[in-house]
Order: C-alpha cells, then sequence, then structure tokens
C-alpha cells in the first residue's frame, strides 16, 4: 500500500516505463537506480522468467525479466545493453528488465484508482493501482506480490481489469 | 538509546536468565539440599522481574515475582521443593519462555494468570495461609526501618549501633558484583546487614550503578568500617554515618524506574557491546571481498618483479589474514548454545518415558560459526530424541540385559583441524542389520541381491536413505527414526558429513563432522559454457582427463572406470541446462576435463569445459527470491567482477 514520504502533499512520484507500447509505474520509493544490463550470470532451474543474476558493485543482484514475467511475446530481453531498474522489495535488490524507461512523474492521488477486489477479481493483487496520466492509462505495480509469488500473471489480467472498471 | 535498543538488551539478557533459571532447577532436582542453587535462582527470578517490569511487560514481570516468591520460600526452608513444586516451577519457565518469544514477535504477551495463581496457591498451601513476617526467621536484607525502629533500643543496650555506610566504586572497575561483593563479606564479619540498596542479590549480580548503600547493626567503630572497606581495591570512597531509624536512607535517589534503566543500559555497555548480526555478515563479507581481491593484486604484481611492491605485498598478505581471522573469531559462537538445551529435553523426555538416562556433555565450549551452530541445532535435537526413544531401552529390559538401569547419552564436541566434531552417543540397542535389511526390501529400496552384496557397515547406512522412514514414521522396535534424511542433507548443505557406528546391544554413535565456518571456502573454478561454476575443494577427489573411448554406456548412463570401479559421470552443461539437451558434447570432444567428487559415499565425475584453477571466495546466498535454487549453494563474485554459481555438489550428484 501506499505510505507516507514521497508523497508531497497529495501525490505520488513514480518511475514510468514501457513495456510492449504499455505504460507502467513504480513508486520512486523503492527505485535504486536504472542502469544497462552488462554480464548476466543464467541459474538453472529457475523460472523462465528469471534471467539471471548481475554482480553490482560486489553485490549479486536477481534480475527478472519483465516481459517474461507477464508472458508478453515478441522480441527477446536479456540481451546487454538492456535497461534494467534496480528496486528494493522487503530489503532484497532485484533487477527488472524493461524496453525503456520514459520518466519520473508526480501524479495526484485521486488520480490514481486503487482495485477493489469484488470488482477486479484475484489479480488486482498485482496492482497497486491504476493512474491517469496524459490521457493514457498507466498501471503502476505492485512489486512485492509480483516477484515473491510464482504465479503467472498475463498481461491482459492486468489490463482486463484496468478496462473492466 | 531507543526503546528498540533497550527492548534487545532486554531479550538477551532475559535469555541468559531463563537459561541460569533451567539450569539451576536441574540442578536442585539432583540435589535438593544445596542452597546456592536457589540463592542464584532467586537471584535471576528478581533481576528478570525489576527489568521486566520497567519495560512494562507486566504478564513476565508478574509470573517472575511469584516465581522469586516460591524461590525466596524454598531456600528458606519454608515449602520442601517436592516433585509437585519442581514441575509447576518447570512449567512457569516454559512458559515464560513462550511471553518472551511473543516479546521478540513483538506481540501483546498472553495472560498468565492461571499460573501466577496456582503459583501463589501452591506457596500458601504450604505455608498456611499468606505469609506473615516472622520476625528473627527473615532475612536480614529484608528488615524494613519500621523494624530497625522497633529492635533499636535492643540493638544499643547490645552495645550496637545502626551506621549507613554508603561506597563508591570506581568508574572503570571492571567487576563490579565481586567488589561489592567482597564489601558485603566484609560487612558481614564487622556486623549484620540490616538493609542494602540495591538489594543484596542485585548488589552481588552487578546491578547497580557506582555506588551503594548499606544499613549495618555493629558494635564497630565507624572509623574502622570505614578502613576496612577501604582496603578493598577499586573502592573509591566510603562514608559511614550513623543511621537514625529514619524512613528511607537520607540519601536522594532516583526513581526506581530511572535507576533501573540505567543499569540496563550500563551493564550492556560496560563489557560487551552487542552488535546485531547482520551488520557483522556486512563486515564479514566485506573483508572477504578484501582477501579476494588482495590475492588478484598479488597475481598481478608478480609480473612486474618490482621488490619493493612484492615486500609491501607481502606485508599487506600478512594483516589481511590476520583480520580475516579476527573476522573469523568474532562470528564464532561456542556450541553451549544448542547443548545447553539436552539437560532439560532429556529430563523432561525421561520423566515422560520412565526410563533414566544420564546425560554427559563434553567439549560445550567448543566454538563454531554463528550461522553453522543455527543450522545444526534441530538436527542434534533430532539425533538425541531418536537416540532417547528407540536407542535406550526400557529399564525392565535393561535389567535383563544386564546393563545398569541408567542409560548413558553422550554428546559431545571438539576441534580437528578446520572442522567441528559432534557426537551423539548412547549405550542402547544398537541398529540391527537384519532388521534393516528386511525393511529395506519392504519398502523396495534394495532387493536381496544388491544387500547380499553389502557389508554390515553399509546396511545400517540404509537408515539416511530418504524412503527409509518414509511412511511407517518409527517403529518402536527399530532404533533411530524420523527425519535422519533431513538431518544429513541438512549437515551436508553445511559441508561436513555425517558418520554412523552402531554395534547391537552396545550402541550406537553418530559422528558429524562440520566446517569451522561457512563464509569462505576454497573452490575450483570451472567453466561449463558461458559461466564459471566454483566446485568446493572439499568435495573433489582429483581432476582427470578422460578421453572419448573411456566413456562406457550402463543402465542407460554416462560411465568411466576409475580406481576399479564404475564412476558414473554427470555432464554439467546438460545438468544445469546450459547447453542445449540434445548436444553430445561427450562424445565430440578430444578429451575432456572430469572433476572427481565425494560426498558421503556417492562419488560422481563432473564433466566441465575447462578448469580455470583454485581460489579462495566468498560465500554470497542467492537472497529471498531465489531460495533453493537446485544444484547451486550460492554465489560468488570473482576479482574480475563476473559471478560464479558455486555448485552444491551433494544435490546434484
Amino acid at each position: 500500500m501506499v505510505k507516507g514520504g514521497s508523497l508531497s502533499g497529495k501525490e505520488m512520484q513514480l518511475v514510468v516505463f514501457h513495456l510492449q507500447e504499455e505504460d507502467f509505474g513504480v513508486d520512486i520509493r523503492q527505485v535504486k537506480e536504472v542502469l544497462k544490463l552488462s554480464q548476466v550470470t543464467h541459474l538453472p532451474h529457475t523460472a523462465e522468467y528469471i534471467e539471471g543474476v548481475i554482480n553490482l558493485r560486489g553485490e549479486v543482484i536477481p534480475v527478472v525479466n519483465l516481459r517474461k514475467r507477464f508472458g508478453i511475446p515478441g522480441e527477446q530481453q536479456g540481451h546487454e545493453g538492456q535497461w534494467v531498474i534496480i528496486v528494493e522489495i522487503e530489503g532484497t535488490q532485484v533487477g527488472l528488465t524493461v524496453d525503456s524507461v520514459a520518466e519520473v512523474i508526480r501524479l495526484p492521488l485521486e488520480a490514481i484508482e486503487r482495485p477493489s477486489s469484488t470488482i477486479a477479481g484475484t489479480k488486482s493483487q498485482f496492482l497497486e493501482g491504476v493512474g491517469k496520466y496524459n490521457d493514457r492509462l498507466l498501471i503502476i505495480l505492485k512489486l512485492e506480490t509480483i516477484l515473491t509469488t510464482e504465479e503467472r500473471i498475463s498481461l491482459s489480467d492486468l489490463h482486463d481489469w484496468s478496462e473492466d472498471d | 538509546m531507543s526503546s528498540s535498543e533497550y527492548k534487545d538488551i532486554f531479550i538477551s539478557e532475559a535469555k541468559e536468565y531463563i537459561q541460569t533459571l533451567n539450569d539451576r532447577l536441574l540442578e536442585m532436582e539432583k540435589s535438593p539440599e544445596k542452597l546456592t542453587e536457589l540463592d542464584e535462582m532467586f537471584r535471576a527470578a528478581h533481576s528478570l522481574k525489576g527489568m521486566a517490569g520497567t519495560m512494562g511487560y507486566d504478564q513476565i514481570a508478574s509470573l517472575t515475582h511469584r516465581m522469586e516468591n516460591i524461590f525466596d520460600a524454598l531456600r528458606h526452608r519454608k515449602i520442601e521443593g517436592e516433585k509437585r513444586v519442581v514441575n509447576l516451577l518447570f512449567e512457569s519457565l516454559d512458559v515464560l519462555e513462550n511471553l518472551l518469544d511473543q516479546v521478540v514477535e513483538g506481540q501483546e504477551e498472553e495472560d498468565v494468570s492461571s499460573l501466577t495463581e496456582r503459583l501463589k496457591h501452591i506457596l500458601e498451601a504450604e505455608t498456611g495461609t499468606t505469609r506473615k513476617p516472622q520476625g528473627k526467621k527473615k532475612t536480614t536484607a529484608e528488615k524494613t526501618a519500621e523494624e530497625i525502629k522497633e529492635s533499636a533500643p535492643a540493638a544499643r543496650a547490645k552495645g550496637e549501633q545502626y551506621y549507613l555506610v554508603t561506597v563508591k566504586i570506581s568508574k572503570d572497575c571492571l567487576l563490579k558484583s565481586v567488589r561489592a561483593y567482597m564489601v558485603l563479606k566484609e560487612l558481614r564479619n564487622l556486623g549484620t546487614i540490616v538493609k542494602a540498596l540495591p538489594s543484596e542479590p542485585d548488589l552481588e549480580a552487578g546491578i547497580f550503578g557506582d555506588s551503594f548503600q548499606i544499613i549495618l547493626q555493629t558494635k564497630t567503630k565507624p572509623e574502622l568500617i570505614q578502613s576496612s572497606i577501604e582496603s578493598i581495591s577499586e573502592i573509591q570512597g566510603v562514608t559511614v554515618e550513623a543511621y537514625e531509624a529514619s524512613p528511607e536512607p537520607k540519601k536522594k535517589k532516583a526513581s526506581p524506574l530511572e535507576e533501573q534503566q540505567k543499569m540496563l543500559l550500563k551493564k550492556s555497555s560496560d563489557q560487551i557491546l552487542r552488535v546485531e548480526t547482520e551488520k557483522l555478515d556486512l563486515l564479514s563479507g566485506l573483508v572477504g571481498e578484501l582477501v579476494v581481491n588482495r590475492t588478484r593484486v598479488i597475481e598481478l604484481s608478480k609480473g612486474l618483479k618490482d621488490k619493493e611492491l612484492m615486500h609491501a605485498l607481502e606485508q599487506l598478505d600478512l594483516i589481511t589474514s590476520n583480520l580475516q581471522n579476527a573476522i573469523m573469531k568474532l562470528r564464532m559462537v561456542s556450541i553451549k548454545q544448542i547443548f545447553d538445551r539436552f539437560p532439560r529435553l532429556v529430563r523432561d523426555f525421561s520423566e515422560a518415558r520412565k526410563k533414566k538416562i544420564n546425560l554427559v556433555i563434553r567439549g560445550e565450549s567448543t566454538e563454531l560459526d554463528r550461522s553453522i551452530v543455527n543450522a545444526i541445532g534441530d538436527s542434534l535435537i533430532h539425533l538425541v530424541q531418536n537416540a532417547l526413544d528407540h536407542g535406550v531401552e526400557r529399564i525392565s529390559d535393561r535389567k535383563r540385559l544386564g546393563k545398569p538401569e541408567t542409560a548413558t547419552l553422550k554428546l559431545s564436541a571438539r576441534h580437528q583441524g578446520s572442522h567441528v566434531v559432534i557426537e551423539v552417543e548412547d549405550d542402547g540397542c544398537g541398529i540391527d542389520p537384519r532388521k534393516i535389511k528386511t525393511k529395506a526390501i519392504e519398502k523396495g529400496i534394495k532387493t536381496p541381491e544388491e544387500l547380499e552384496k553389502m557389508t554390515d557397515e553399509e546396511i545400517i547406512k540404509i537408515i539416511f536413505h530418504s524412503g527409509f522412514f518414509a511412511v511407517e514414521k518409527s517403529s518402536e522396535d527399530l532404533h533411530q527414526g524420523i527425519g535422519l534424511h533431513e538431518v544429513k542433507s541438512i549437515v551436508e548443505t553445511l559441508n561436513g558429513e555425517i558418520q554412523l557406528e552402531s554395534s547391537v546391544g552396545k550402541g550406537t554413535r553418530f559422528i558429524i563432522k562440520l566446517p569451522l565456518t561457512l563464509a569462505i571456502i576454497k573452490v575450483m573454478l570451472a567453466r561449463v559454457g558461458k559461466e564459471i561454476l566454483a566446485i568446493p575443494l572439499e568435495t573433489i577427489q582429483e581432476n582427470i582427463n578422460v578421453f572419448p573411448g573411456d566413456f562406457k554406456k550402463h543402465q542407460n548412463k554416462n560411465i568411466i572406470h576409475w580406481r576399479e570401479k564404475a564412476l558414473p559421470l554427470v555432464d554439467l552443461g546438460k545438468k544445469l541446462g546450459f547447453t542445449g539437451q540434445d548436444s553430445l558434447p561427450l562424445l565430440e570432444k578430444e578429451n575432456a576435463p572430469v572433476v572427481v567428487v565425494e560426498v558421503g559415499d556417492r562419488k560422481a565425475g563432473l564433466i566441465v569445459d575447462a578448469l580455470l584453477g583454485q581460489q579462495e571466495i566468498v560465500i554470497k546466498s542467492l537472497g529471498k527470491i531465489l531460495e533453493d535454487v537446485r544444484g547451486i549453494s550460492g554465489v560468488t563474485v570473482l576479482a574480475t567482477g563476473e559471478v560464479a554459481l558455486i555448485l552444491d555438489v551433494s544435490g546434484l550428484i
């Protein structure tokens, strides 16, 4: 849930990134840095969307391929030079590969709709909410659940909900 | 200091007190006539009560208050230390531990008033209604100013006077409790201690600031009192003044709450610095990096042939090694932490099963890495419980067999090179290979033909097989039960090994060998596909080169003959999914480097693409998100910045 902190007044700061023409946002307080992917060490017998681990200044950090996580077909990710957002979840750093990182925005809280479980169904657990931004829909991810369950999530699940509403 | 830091101190000290209470109670149960145990228990309960009260943990405070009363009654022989009382005290300790867990978890303490009522009841039933102050039978320390007033004329008639003795101990005194004890002892020689502030038990436990006060009833002249106390070392100042029985000592005291908080702070910061283990882990990780990079720098400088540089590097080498050792020592804790649980466990067990067991503990001060101690605890409990359950025979059976009624269970730890060896040994019935055979066939673990070829030693090791206790958990007639397979895999994950010796009718011994530390290990680096793998040197027997003609197929597996035995081969690239499923690198290669590894009694040859040499590495975990990657026990960052995967050999072969 959204806590106080970067909410100056009644707004939320988000890092916006793209995946397959979609706009996604994550709470800026969870983002440690954005960098380009360098040497990835692959891991055996892990979920398909675990790209591997990287060395970030002596720390070993797992990298999650977000396209694969959301079952988005098309261009492969995981090559060197790919953009990676390093986020911190429950004290652990994780890298997320994204197509591109757009900008940092401030969104008034009233422009964010919270998922209500009665309408949204189970998939709402992966969402912090949906924001309206420049007449586009911005899917705000709840990283804790996305990265700690192995449940399949497809982009259409996330999308369905936001259109449902 | 924040309240959460107070809480941490409280928790760790409370644990120590509970452990003391447990230990002493066990002692008392054995020899009830000894009063020293009771004094110590009384003090522990008293201190715990005070701390809990200050911190606002009311349930702990009220429970320990009742316990303190019982200990007090016991030591003054007002009640007897019979079974019923001892059992209730043990029960109270268990509840106390639960309450402390709740404090640790940040939960609300549960209500324990029914237990405190029972404690109160037992005291009242034994002493006959509520306790009345019984004049002379009461300890001197508990006399109140009121009583002093009453008895003052009588004392004066005997030529005795009351004096208020204020003792100030120097600030840098290391063992305050000892000084206080010496002062008390000296004063007892001179007269009668009427009252002490803080109380005598607290003084002897060192729970006070840098001064304390005592009211002494004596014929001795004040000058003499003063000089005899001053002769004790590290006493900064003594004042002796005549004491008129006013209700409280004259000197204005801080409120009890402030006093207690000050003491908590003082006691903890005096000699021991408590550090979060996380910070320690970070430090040892960094030192590990330093060690690895030192090696790299030394390697690089070798080409330069600069004498002065080499000399400086030798110094650096020495210093980093010393630093590494010092950090490793910081991470070491004594195995006492685990061994301490056993007297109680064995006691409860002998009660429940009506078996007589003498627990012998050896080498409890043996130290090893904190993380290993934490990881091995449950396994030892498994082994001990199994030995008690299935190893030790019933008393009647032991008599029939001509064995002593009381069985001996030995728990020991010792250092052996860079390892720690822990043994669990019983003098029970041993493991009968014939029974194991029957069961192994029943469970389909081995065929009768296979068993034919096996020695008894090999047969009893079947009890480590995952399928052996799978269905029927533990039957009475079979030695050793649940979880042996888990115990074995835990030990192996820690890069250790477990062995088993047993002889029918005589007993069983489990021998666990563990490395001293987990933070840094020596590995052989090998390349497989694009990745670099680190194979723990512990597991490596030999590196060999294998030629295409050496391979044989046996039951659809690739094997080679090595030292006159069939050695199964593991193609690491394929096994870990780093190379395509249908590639046949084995037969295409000119010759393949093979690392022969052994874990327990399993051997295998790991096929790799190339060997890159030996190195010391720092183990890093894969973190929460990637827990339990099969075949990989951790990762490490090499000096080149590449990430290498540490192979979990026992999980692969």
